[in-house]
């Protein structure tokens, strides 16, 4: 989880970095994505103590 | 005299009896506006009665998904069970919104028995479940859409139906009765998806509880359903010659209105937060302490698929999966907590931190949620407040709650004008609706040639051909894919008797068009829209 929010925050990212040509910087669309992705991630960190136990 | 040992229990039970009172008086207000309904013969939401067409298609064996460029510039966007469902109705009864609207009712009333199954089975506790089963009804979300002709509500039922089916499916031992049940809960998924697109994610969340349980099988199991899904899906696009992905898929890509889902969003919590806070509690205390059920990923998926709220188009039917999912998981999570079954394994990191430090803490916690639990119920039935304000019990009621209509025709709705969106709906119709209804058949059957209504009842009920589904064409129009040549050009020609209007979803330049070649002469009110009659300009 960690990795897979950490990966789509960077994507998410990256478009504004790869695409460059595009205006108007990060819309209200990619800041709920990050808010998601982010999410994800802090969760992620969270599960880290628990050590390999089944979901 | 109550003994003082007995002082909570008895509390509690007078709680649970007011909880109970409360969202009963809720499913009684759900029938009241059911049978409203059901008896009224228009269209009460914008579009219902292009479901009607879409129905009668399928009643003669056609397809809805048609080339919109040519007459009657009709199609659908949705998938087809829903209307084949209903389909033999019209073979018995011809043409008309009640069993539509019927279906869409007794299918609420399955998911909510549904949802209490779910919660007695993992809690043993009939009250809390019955609740559960309750507050799924007593939602605005689904009292505003449930007995309509639409495919929403029937969608969430297969959806509930398949989580409740395939909950303990990876526990069943014998192989046969496995693969049955397997077999019953895809089966129920894919009737969703086909009921309504939205169900994607109900089929996310399914597979990757059956991946987490026994990744070989999901495997399986997973590429048969695809091969399914992708199969009938074929075949529709093949048999419509493209045009089921052109009308179903394509013009569903709409523009997406981020302050429209932050609003819903917003609302969803505001009339449901007294469930939502203790469901999310079951499904944290799953990831962190237990083990994920198919109904945690249910939820998370169902509050995920929110997101598409903001599509234009879209509206707070978006987020009924969600409240079905919320029901059930604080039905459960508030079972196992009165019960003091919730384990917190001692070797758990989380548990050693937070838990077994408060362990001298648990009488008391146990004695808390005696009184906490029926009283989130109470909450969450003022929370989601709404009623009639006319009429012989509803007046005396809405005085004696102190609130007074503040939507269309009489209603009090604690969720308000629906952020974002437009649709008014929840009131009771009456007489007069119905007259003013009639009125605009009338006025349709007098006209000479082919009308355009934006409404599909008044050309049904008139017996003529019902042209143009405006919300489709827009849709199309949006994404560059509808050529509105033929149609503007009979605009032009006058060859439309009369043009009625109500929402004005068409295209910009077919608004222009009507404009320019069709005057106003009449407007008559139904359901407190105005229904905008145009005549040609001589």
């Amino acid at each position: 989880m960690f990795v897979g929010g950490l990966g789509a925050f960077t994507a998410i990212i990256g478009i504004d970095i790869i695409d460059v040509g595009r205006e108007g910087g990060i819309g209200p669309a990619q800041q709920i994505a990050l808010g998601l992705a982010l999410g994800l991630a802090v969760v992620g960190v969270t599960l880290i103590p628990l050590g390999d136990a089944p979901a | 005299m109550i003994r003082r040992d007995m002082l909570l229990p008895t509390l509690h039970r007078v709680l649970m009896v007011a909880a109970l009172v409360i969202l009963f008086a809720y499913l009684l207000i759900y029938g009241v506006y059911a049978g409203n309904l059901i008896a009224f013969p228009f269209d009460y939401d914008q579009g219902e009665g292009f479901e009607l067409v879409d129905t009668i298609l399928f009643s003669r064996g056609e397809f809805p998904y048609k080339d919109t460029n040519l007459y009657p510039f009709y199609s659908s966007n949705y998938p087809p069970l829903f209307h084949v469902i209903a389909a033999p109705f019209v073979w018995l009864f011809g043409p008309a919104y009640w069993y539509g609207r019927l279906l869409g009712f007794l299918g609420t009333l399955v998911t909510a028995g549904a949802i209490g199954l779910a919660v007695y089975r993992e809690g043993r506790r009939p009250a809390i479940a019955l609740l559960a089963g309750l507050a799924f009804l007593a939602s605005n979300t689904v009292y505003h859409i449930g007995p309509l002709f639409r495919q929403h509500m029937t969608m969430v039922m297969f959806e509930t139906l398949a989580v409740v089916v395939l909950a303990h499916v990876s526990e069943i031992e014998d192989d046969r009765r496995r693969r049955r049940m397997m077999l019953v809960g895809l089966a129920l998924i894919l009737a969703a998806g086909y009921t309504k697109q939205l169900a994607f994610a109900t089929a996310l969340a399914v597979f990757a509880f059956l991946f987490i349980r026994n990744p070989r099988r999901s495997l399986v199991w997973g590429a048969g359903f695809a091969l399914v899904g992708i199969g009938i899906f074929l075949w529709m696009n093949s048999a419509t010659e493209g045009q089921w992905w052109l009308q179903t898929i394509s013009a569903n890509v709409n523009e997406f209105i981020p302050a429209q889902t932050i609003g819903l969003y917003r609302l969803w919590f505001s009339l449901h937060g007294f469930l939502v806070v203790p469901a999310l509690l079951m499904v944290a205390y799953e990831l962190y302490f237990s083990r994920l059920s198919v109904y945690s990923l249910w939820l998370v998926a169902g509050i995920a698929v929110g997101v598409l709220s903001g599509k234009w188009g879209a509206g707070d039917s978006y987020f009924a999966t969600a409240i079905a999912g919320l029901c059930l998981v604080s039905g459960i999570f508030l079972s196992r907590f009165l019960n003091g079954d919730l384990a917190f394994p001692p070797t758990n990191f989380y548990a050693r931190l937070f838990v077994v430090p408060l362990r001298r803490g648990t009488p008391l916690v146990r004695a808390f949620s005696l009184l906490l639990v029926p009283l989130l119920y109470i909450g969450y039935g003022r929370a989601v407040l709404h009623l009639p304000t006319e009429g012989p019990i509803f007046t005396p009621a809405a005085d004696l709650l102190g609130v007074s209509a503040n939507a269309l025709n009489g209603f009090y709705d604690s969720a308000g004008r629906i952020a974002g969106g437009y649709a008014d709906i929840g009131h009771l119709t009456t007489p007069a609706d119905v007259d003013a209804g009639w009125q605009i058949v009338e006025r349709v059957r007098e006209a000479s040639g082919p009308v355009l209504s934006e409404e599909a009842a008044f050309t049904l009920l008139a017996d003529k051909e019902v042209i143009t589904n405006p919300t489709q064409l827009l849709n199309l129009a949006n994404n560059g894919q509808f050529d509105s040549s033929q149609l503007v050009e009979m605009i032009e020609n006058q060859a439309f008797g009369l043009v009625v209007l109500r929402a004005q979803f068409y295209p910009p330049d077919v608004l222009i068009a009507i404009a320019e070649h069709y005057r106003q002469e009449e407007v008559i009110h139904m359901n407190g829209f105005a229904y905008l009659l145009l005549r040609p300009i001589p």
